[in-house]
């Protein structure tokens, strides 16, 4: 009994020694800390459009559409598991992922982001090739490499029709050194 | 030619063994065993692996092998602790009788993993004790079979007339007290109904799967093998990272890729963790549940830096989301000991200062001493492993026995305790608290420099990899079977509660009413939980998701 009492002192002091440690949240913020994932953020000025993101993302949330010359990134952020994926496969660094995290809301608007980028359709097909920023990339890269400057001339082709055009033209073929 | 010594813990004599039993050895790796065995000779071999190797049974996993050997195949999963071995027993299952004899009547533990096996696959168990439908929801069409490989991941069957939930009939003179679907103090749901002789239990019925999720369809037939641990760290929502670390385990062990040192060591780090947010969780829980909050609250309190602490290190509190197949993404931050170093020794203390002050509780042992016990004959029948096990004095840890990670560097001390009952498991789960602390900072002393991923090729397809983590609750198991479309052929998944939460009828037999939630609560049991409501029209078939309003309007107009 005696031993009891003791051990139910020690218990009140245990709660007395801690004292209040709840945050008035969310009056008083608890802002997260360290590199935190939370809500996705695009870059518009860095994004290409080119769709890795939408290959890499496990909860299929963001998805490319091309309609009329232009090309929908679509994010459905209500599905987001905060994963980082996107972030991790983005070559233009593009994506970051926020410190936000309250994000529950009545609109799902709220969670929903939309870039539309201009598509280059191929010369001879009319089918989509790229964006017109990722094609301003490649030929941007090319006009500083040291390839031969007529590649450049292909880059308004669509895979199937570039295709047709290297095996009718066998000139266009690179020679292939084992 | 050179010969190749294969490098394994099967030693010769336990090779010869098995091939006297009519055990065609199929693969001999490093630590595991694929055997072939006939399905006449099935139960035979069982029984000797039971008796004679001292086997004990992890879960067994039925695969849809049509498209390359045209049969079905039923893997049972043994661990050889003493051996520090796994066994894959293989049968072939022909499609023309697609069925195989049931091994229940000789290892308890194997009951539901045989009755999932015929719901996903289709594999009838012959002569199984209580053959009624396990995992698929009740209005789901007879003869249909998720895990098959003509059945697409988003295939919605229509609705089969709602017929009768089976539920087992009470024994005669007992009354029925039904707990749940939603179990009181863990609001996740499960059905038990308790047979009852006034305040005695005398029998029980167990219904759970009600939030089956198809994790395993989605793994091997829409994710790619990097997103699966993005859903596997999804399977538990309290220790999720021995999942992600378990299925990229059994997937680098089945092509034989090594991970770097640092990446061990971070993935060790996290899991040991993990282990202590969970069992200060689980302290605060149980109290919970004998209405004791203080102690609720303070070990809450006390838990709460940890979660901090690797929101700090890994960018979430809970999904820590750093484990690809080839080690992990993130590298730990720079001032990482000094960040970790005062959060433990903190918790160190706080929790000496509780555990201090309850172990002369009289009223907290008088409800946990004696209660909720299971004998070491049942926790072996049953094949329970974690604390659970340890409470019961069976010396497992897969840390030790099964070594994983950096913990083939680590001397794990195994916390068994004697006593079989609840303070029994409490004791084990505190002074692996303590042992997990002392982990930490070992770690924290040994942590190599060094890349963090591995580098590899691409993942040879229909190889076998298994591998087990101990997670809080106990032995989390994955296998994997690699494919040739950039993702798992079949992933399947023992988490730890699966083998736990069936030795509650061992569990509750001579207990009273008011001691089932405690005994069941001291399993450290984790149900699955769905957050969204998705309400499937029952005439039309039709999913829909409501919104706050349209919610709201609803519950309105009922009024």
């Amino acid at each position: 009994m005696f031993k009891h009492t003791i051990s139910e002192l020690k218990e009140a002091l245990v709660c007395l020694q801690a004292g209040r440690v709840t945050l008035a949240y969310p009056f008083q913020p608890h802002a997260p800390g360290g590199e935190f994932r939370g809500k996705p953020v695009i870059d518009v000025d860095k994004c290409i459009g080119c769709g890795a993101c939408a290959n890499a993302c496990p909860a299929r949330l963001i998805t490319l559409d091309d309609v009329n010359g232009y090309r929908t990134l679509h994010f459905e952020l209500g599905r987001c598991t905060y994963c980082a994926s996107c972030r991790d496969v983005c070559p233009q660094q593009a994506l970051r992922m926020s410190p936000q995290f309250e994000l529950s809301t009545s609109s799902l608007e709220d969670l929903q982001i939309h870039v539309q980028f201009k598509l280059v359709l191929c010369r001879s097909c009319g089918e989509a090739v790229s964006t017109q920023r990722s094609v301003n990339l490649v030929n941007d890269k090319l006009a500083a490499s040291e390839l031969h400057q007529d590649d450049r001339d292909y880059l308004d082709l669509c895979i199937a029709c570039k295709r047709k055009l290297a095996i009718h033209t066998p000139s266009l073929n690179l020679e292939v050194v084992p | 030619m050179v010969a190749t010594i294969v490098k394994t813990n099967a030693s010769l004599d336990l090779q010869e063994r098995l091939k006297a039993m009519n055990i065609r050895l199929k693969e001999v790796r490093d630590d595991m065993l694929i055997a072939k065995v006939s399905s006449a000779d099935l139960q035979d071999t069982v029984r000797y692996i039971r008796d004679m190797l001292k086997g004990r049974l992890i879960t067994s996993v039925g695969t849809d092998c049509r498209q390359l050997t045209g049969c079905y195949e039923v893997s049972q999963l043994f661990a050889l602790d003493t051996d520090r071995l796994f066994l894959v027993l293989t049968t072939d299952v022909d499609p023309a009788h697609v069925s195989i004899p049931s091994i229940t009547w000789l290892i308890p533990a194997a009951n539901w993993a045989e009755r999932e096996v015929r719901d996903l696959i289709g594999v009838e168990p012959i002569g199984h004790p209580d053959p009624r439908r396990l995992v698929l929801p009740d209005d789901w069409p007879e003869d249909l079979y998720p895990l098959r490989k003509d059945f697409r991941f988003d295939e919605r069957p229509r609705s089969q007339p709602q017929k009768k939930v089976v539920l087992k009939v009470p024994p005669p003179d007992t009354s029925v007290f039904p707990i749940g679907p939603f179990f009181p103090t863990l609001e996740e749901p499960v059905f038990i109904n308790l047979f009852v002789h006034g305040e005695d239990i005398v029998g029980m019925d167990y219904r759970g799967f009600f939030a089956h999720r198809g994790i395993e369809k989605l793994g091997d037939a829409e994710l790619t093998y990097q997103q699966v641990p993005a859903i596997a760290e999804r399977i538990c929502g309290i220790c999720g990272f021995v999942h992600s670390s378990c299925y990229c385990q059994a997937a680098e062990k089945a092509v034989g890729i090594e991970i770097p040192p640092r990446a061990a060591y971070i993935r060790t780090l996290l899991l040991e963790l993990e282990r202590i947010h969970s069992h200060l969780l689980w302290i605060g829980l149980a109290c919970h549940f004998i209405g004791f909050d203080t102690l609720f609250m303070q070990a809450w309190r006390i838990r709460e830096p940890v979660m901090w602490l690797t929101e700090n290190i890994t960018g979430n509190r809970k999904t820590y989301g750093i484990n690809h197949i080839g080690g992990v993404t993130r590298d730990l931050p720079v001032d990482a000991r000094e960040q970790i170093t005062p959060v433990i020794d903190k918790i160190e203390a706080e929790a000496a200062a509780v555990l201090d002050a309850i172990l002369d509780d009289s009223s907290l042992r008088a409800r946990l001493e004696g209660t909720g016990i299971l004998t070491p004959e049942d926790a072996r029948a049953y094949c329970v492993v974690g604390p659970t096990a340890r409470g019961s004095g069976l010396d497992i840890d897969a840390r030790r026995d099964h070594p994983f990670a950096a913990y083939t560097d680590l001397d794990v001390n195994v916390c068994v305790e004697q006593g079989c009952d609840i303070w029994a498991r409490t004791m084990v789960r505190i002074r692996e608290l303590l042992e997990a602390i002392r982990l930490v900072r070992l770690v924290l002393k040994k942590l190599p420099k060094g890349p963090i991923m591995a580098e590899f090729d691409e993942i040879e397809p229909y190889r076998i990899g298994v591998s087990s983590v101990e997670a809080p609750r106990g032995e989390v198991h994955h296998y994997v079977m690699t494919g040739n479309e950039q993702r798992p052929y079949r992933w399947r998944v023992r988490a730890p509660s699966y083998n736990n939460l069936q030795c509650i009828p061992a569990l509750l037999r001579g207990m009273t009413i008011a001691d089932a939630p405690i005994s069941v609560g001291s399993l450290d049991p984790c149900f699955s939980c769905t957050e969204r409501i998705a309400v499937i029209d029952k005439d039309s078939g039709e999913l829909r998701i409501y919104k706050q309003q349209e919610l709201l309007n609803r519950f309105n107009n009922r009024k």
